[in-house]
């Protein structure tokens, strides 16, 4: 190993120090840096000694730069369940922010999924079907309701026919 | 169903210390206010507690963003202001709720442990 000074030990651990913490707010990273240097000022005034071997013991015992840093990155605060739900809203959010037509169709596949009055299959055709037509939300998301009052109907009759394939859909 | 590895026990009490140090902290403030290497070099007295000193100085950064302590700058005769750290109100409090439940945990598992190892000593 060879041996440097110790002033450029030091430099060198806090520009490592500095690049580790370069993910932190501005202020939280000059304010760490700021920080370690005068703990290390101060350790060396309490040990007496400054040269090579001092740095080293001090340097040592802080812990490596990268650690460090990582302490100040921190876990991520607040409850795993909070940031679920956001997470579950913005999705929802984003789904339901497109255009009428799209937003009614995507509405109406999950409903259609959600519902368990259907078997797999004639569900997958109904949003299938849904799909190639117009209005087609109110349809399939309706289709159970308005199956009796209107029978002539002709997107409801794909719809119908599946919805009829299911005992108690009513 | 995973069994226990030599490594978990370490494991274990590592995020233990890592749980507990920053009550640590505070409990080093309860009587008096302390500037941040006073407080590095007093918990590395304490065996076992701290494995890298700099990891102290991001905890007390961010004890204070949590309001569980205070700063205030003096002037020092060796050099440079020092920065001294003091518990607030919702510090002292904090303090005294980790207290109490740490008190608890700490005899429930002494019992049980204590016990498990008077059972080894009478069977062998």
């Amino acid at each position: 190993m060879t041996t440097r000074h110790p002033d450029a030990l030091v430099a060198d651990y806090l520009r490592r120090l500095a690049a580790a913490a370069a993910a932190l707010p501005p202020d939280r990273q000059t304010e760490l840096v700021a920080e370690i240097q005068a703990h290390i000022a101060e350790a060396l005034e309490a040990a007496g000694a400054a040269a090579d071997v001092a740095v080293r013991n001090v340097l040592e015992r802080l812990g490596s730069p990268e650690e460090i840093a990582a302490a100040a990155a921190g876990p991520p605060t607040g409850p795993p369940q909070a940031r679920g739900k956001l997470e579950i809203a913005a999705l929802l959010v984003l789904a339901l922010g497109g255009v009428l037509p799209i937003v009614g169709w995507a509405v109406g596949v999950v409903l259609v999924l959600a519902s368990e009055a259907w078997s797999c299959a004639t569900r997958s055709s109904a949003c299938c079907s849904a799909c190639c037509r117009r209005s087609s939300w109110w349809r399939s998301s309706s289709c159970r309701r308005i199956r009796a009052s209107s029978p002539t109907r002709r997107g409801a009759a794909s719809v119908r026919s599946s919805g009829s394939s299911s005992p108690g859909a009513l | 169903m995973r069994y226990m590895e030599h490594g978990d026990a370490r494991n274990t009490l590592s995020q233990l210390r890592r749980g507990t140090v920053e009550y640590c902290v505070l409990a080093l403030l309860r009587d008096e206010e302390r500037y941040g290497f006073d407080l590095v070099r007093a918990l590395s007295q304490v065996d076992g507690l701290v494995m890298s000193e700099g990891t102290i100085y991001p905890l007390l950064s961010r004890l204070r963003r949590e309001h569980l302590v205070t700063t205030s700058w003096r002037e020092s005769a060796a050099g440079p202001p020092r920065r001294y750290y003091r518990l607030t109100e919702a510090g002292r409090a904090a303090l005294a709720d980790f207290t109490k439940e740490w008190s608890r945990f700490r005899d429930a598992v002494d019992t049980l442990l204590i016990k498990e190892n008077d059972h080894d000593h009478q069977a062998s």
